[in-house]
């Protein structure tokens, strides 16, 4: 466990030392911000019209503001998560430093799972970077905690599906380009399939909501939190680390 | 090693290797570009799996070896695997923590110190010449203090005078008993550093020899063998016979004297001859060479 901490640390500085993570939490920083002031804009305008019409009543904070301006942050991830996920391996490969890691000992499920916590962990800084917004409506209005904490967990679990995603693309390649490039299309598949979800087809939709991620993530922004989801998740995140082990593995003997 | 085979694709780098290497031994592996040095190098720290045959360490196969086994190896490749926005200090932390070593601030610096580099511990490794991110590499490979090392080129693109730094360093490192295999194209550096030289050939253990540190003279005559070989034992007591008209006299002798001494009996044919040069030749591109 050592191991897989020590990668997890060295993998989460890096992040810090180089100006990939800067520039990543900064633009990260910067659109959702964007987003914010658009969804406050947006409840302002729709609040106005409301509260001009005497039999209307008060809109809902969490549909107007909170759900719209969660929703934004996955085409963020899409940009995102790639370029945060490209340099896991394909880095290592290309600079010659994997050799320190493969000679060490560690197995290629240790590197998987160091390389993929420290990512995570930038991640995670990153969504506790965006604290500020809940806080600042805290201050103005009285938004359902419960919904915040439901966004924030399906935006955790997009994240995170995302990077394993990239962590696949990295696992597979030598050029940081090639990863970000071929994890960038796997998402915006993934995201494309999830537009199908209005299909007329019973049969198409079906599927596209068992297999697409981001439609697995809508109840949350509404506040619900269904297990089928988190596990659906969970599973493809496991699946995904053990497809990149495995090429780990097989690189070994190829 | 024992049989150990390794392919990629069709080609076949390492093609039933097998030798051993003894505790404290120097070894030096020699190849032309191609010969599978590198390969064997991975192969033996556990970077590549083989396709065939067994490395072994102490009795236990180093194929899915346990971190336990991994630690009694230390491995340099040929570019040296560094995170060049980190600091020397960190660096070596972080390695011998992979490793499941945890040193103290003042064992980190021991092992800067045994590769020569004191006073290091804040440079960021991007920073640093190619001598000393070769020397950090080599700090890396020693951090877990390691019973052999695996040192893939290690004044590979170095000046010469960061050569002669290396090679006193792995002087100093096998002086310290450990058990040392270099892979490098530089016949002087096996000739100062290695006590053995295996010879590899398209993927094939062409020579498995002690490295002599005498080049010695070869006479051929063509008159009276036993003679001349009276004659020659006279002057050179040390000197041999190999074959029917043919001797050997140490380095010591003079070509001048051993020439002088020879003229009578029909000398065909006097040279320099053993070297590690010439034998690589021979062992490389067949006797005709």
């Amino acid at each position: 466990m050592s191991g897989v901490l020590a990668v997890a640390s060295r993998e989460f500085r890096a992040y810090f030392s180089t100006p990939l993570g800067w520039v990543c939490l900064g633009a990260w920083l910067l659109i959702t911000g964007f987003f914010f002031g658009w969804s406050m804009d947006l409840y302002s305008a729709v609040s106005l019209q409301t509260a001009s019409n005497p039999f209307g009543d008060p809109i809902d904070l969490e549909a107007y503001l909170v759900a719209p301006f969660f929703g934004n942050w996955a085409v963020v991830l899409i940009f995102l998560c790639p370029a945060l996920s490209m340099r896991l391996f394909a880095e290592e490969r290309h600079s010659g430093s994997f050799s320190l890691l493969r000679s060490s000992g560690l197995t290629s499920t240790q590197l998987v799972l160091g390389k993929y916590l420290g990512a995570m962990a930038f991640v995670g800084v990153a969504l506790a970077a965006t604290l500020h917004y809940p806080v600042f409506l805290m201050r103005w209005a009285e938004p359902d905690l419960g919904v915040l904490f439901a966004c924030y967990l399906g935006m955790f679990l997009l994240s995170a599906s995302f990077m394993a995603v990239g962590l696949v693309a990295s696992s597979m390649s030598s050029s940081q380009v090639v990863a970000l490039l071929s994890a960038f299309a796997i998402l915006m598949v993934l995201w494309i399939m999830g537009l199908g979800e209005g299909a007329q087809d019973q049969g198409w939709r079906d599927w596209i909501s068992d297999v697409s991620m981001l439609p697995r993530v809508q109840p949350m922004l509404r506040g619900l939190i269904h297990g089928a989801d988190v596990a659906y998740f969970i599973s493809v995140i496991a699946l995904l680390l053990f497809v990149a082990q495995q090429r780990l593995e097989l690189e070994r003997w190829q | 090693m024992e049989g150990l085979t390794r392919r990629f694709g069709r080609l076949t780098a390492v093609d039933s290797l097998s030798f051993q290497l003894r505790e404290g031994e120097v070894v030096g592996l020699l190849g032309l570009n191609g010969a599978g040095k590198s390969t064997t190098m991975r192969l033996l720290a556990g970077i590549l799996a083989p396709h065939e045959g067994t490395a072994t360490l102490d009795g236990k196969s180093l194929l899915n070896a346990d971190s336990e086994l991994r630690n009694q190896i230390g491995y340099l490749p040929e570019r040296p695997p560094l995170y060049l926005e980190m600091r020397v200090l960190d660096y070596l932390r972080f390695s011998a923590r992979i490793r499941g070593v945890s040193l103290d601030r003042a064992q980190l610096s021991g092992v800067m110190e045994q590769a020569g580099l004191g006073g290091m511990e804040r440079r960021i490794l991007g920073r640093l010449s190619k001598g000393y991110q070769q020397r950090v590499g080599l700090a890396q490979a020693l951090v877990h203090d390691p019973k052999l090392l695996i040192l893939d080129e290690p004044s590979s693109g170095l000046d010469p005078v960061q050569r002669l730094e290396i090679r006193s360093l792995l002087k100093k490192l096998a002086d310290g008993g450990r058990t040392l295999i270099l892979s490098t194209h530089l016949l002087e550096e096996v000739e100062a550093s290695c006590q053995r030289v295996l010879i590899l050939q398209e993927g094939r253990l062409v020579a498995d020899e002690p490295v002599s540190k005498r080049e010695r003279l070869s006479v051929r005559i063509s008159g009276d063998e036993e003679a001349a070989f009276e004659v020659l034992i006279g002057g050179f007591p040390e000197a041999e016979r190999v074959s029917p008209g043919a001797f050997l006299c140490p380095s010591s002798a003079e070509a001048a004297e051993v020439a002088r001494l020879m003229a009578p009996f029909g000398l065909e044919h006097l040279a320099k001859s053993g070297g590690l040069q010439e034998r690589f030749v021979r062992a490389t591109l067949g006797e005709e060479a």
